[in-house]
């Protein structure tokens, strides 16, 4: 009889700490979920951006502004290849004046220049139906220097970093690019 | 032996009865733990400042040129209604009583927007502007503010930036 007492009382404990751990297990669960969105649950436009919209009006403005001849800049960087004199500090004013800050305040971050599509790959095939493996050359200016993505790369390796940009064509294979990189 | 019996019986019932209790302990925890993290609302104040910044910039600027009659009295006193921007709300919180948006569009000359003491070629604004005072003031129950800038060109060719300011205050749905 005596020994039934103990074999009872035995199995009373196994469980009482069976369920003390249980509670202690969840009661950690729980804090955890607590602590874990005890912050917003924020959602801003990096997560969405593959635009900026006030960076492409502005670009758009940018191309269709007038030397003192009335030579668009569209015009000038189709004629002579890349930026010049007027057109490349006109292009810092409005890019780095205006949106340097915006991306993480880096004047590396905000580049202007002039790409030209190619039609092979990094293997030296032709990339034929798949333009977004074609390498993408850039051309450096002395304004805004090398393209910090890469001068030459192709549209899927730029995705590596957030990035956006804006790009207006000059000729069938060139075309202005506005880079804007981080946010 | 009967009597051992019926206290293994007993005592099974006493355990399905805990099991039970357990089960219910258990379910309400985890109840309580996707109730916390789902129950929470997403903070979406910042997508809806650039949304209305980009708004305004669609509002003023075309293929690259400011939209005619922009810079007229009668952008300025009807500046909602020609944008299409609606400020409406929920009737909860009060948020009818004043409104939760505030949009700012200030026209300078581009040549001397670098100087310090720039002035204003036109303004537009509309929605509450008592809200501008928070933006200097960073947390949680405070609205969210925006201020982006555009550069544009007249038909003219005369040199604009517009310095684009919008604010979202809806402080109770969003930063609880």
């Amino acid at each position: 009889m005596k020994k039934i007492k103990h074999g009872q009382i035995g199995e009373t404990m196994t469980w009482i700490i069976a369920t003390i751990i249980i509670i202690v297990v969840l009661a950690i669960s729980i804090s955890i979920a607590s602590i874990s969105t005890s912050g917003l649950k924020r959602v801003n436009q990096v997560f969405f951006q593959t635009a900026d919209v006030l960076a492409s009006k502005s670009m758009f403005s940018y191309i269709m502004t007038e030397n003192s001849e009335g030579k668009t800049i569209h015009t000038q960087i189709k004629e002579e290849g890349n930026l010049n004199e007027f057109n490349g500090n006109f292009a810092l004013k409005i890019f780095r004046g205006l949106y340097q800050e915006e991306y993480l305040g880096n004047p590396s971050n905000v580049w202007l220049g002039i790409i030209v599509e190619t039609e092979e790959k990094v293997n030296g095939e032709s990339c034929g139906n798949e333009p977004e493996f074609c390498i993408l050359n850039s051309i450096e200016n002395g304004f805004f220097g090398k393209r910090p993505l890469g001068d030459r790369n192709t549209e899927i390796g730029y995705h590596s970093i957030p990035y956006t940009s804006e790009k207006v064509k000059l000729e069938n294979k060139k075309r202005v690019e506005l880079n804007l990189i981080g946010k | 032996m009967i009597k051992m019996q019926g206290n293994k019986k007993a005592a099974d019932k006493i355990i399905s009865v805990y099991w039970f209790a357990i089960l219910f302990i258990v379910a309400a925890g985890i109840v309580f733990m996707v109730s916390s993290f789902y129950g929470k609302p997403y903070e979406v104040r910042e997508i809806e400042v650039g949304l209305l910044a980009d708004k305004g910039a669609d509002c003023v600027s075309y293929a690259g040129f400011l939209r005619e009659g922009v810079l007229s009295q009668e952008f300025k006193d009807s500046f909602l209604e020609i944008c299409d921007i609606t400020f409406e709300t929920e009737d909860s919180y009060g948020w009818t009583d004043e409104s939760e948006y505030f949009l700012q569009l200030n026209f300078y000359d581009f040549d001397s927007y670098q100087n310090t003491n720039k002035n204003s070629l036109f303004e537009a604004s509309a929605g509450n502007q008592r809200l501008q005072n928070f933006c200097q003031l960073k947390g949680k129950g405070f609205p969210v503010c925006l201020e982006r800038k555009l550069y544009i060109l007249d038909k003219e060719g005369k040199k604009y930036v517009v310095k684009i300011n919008s604010i979202v205050k809806k402080i109770e749905k969003n930063s609880q």
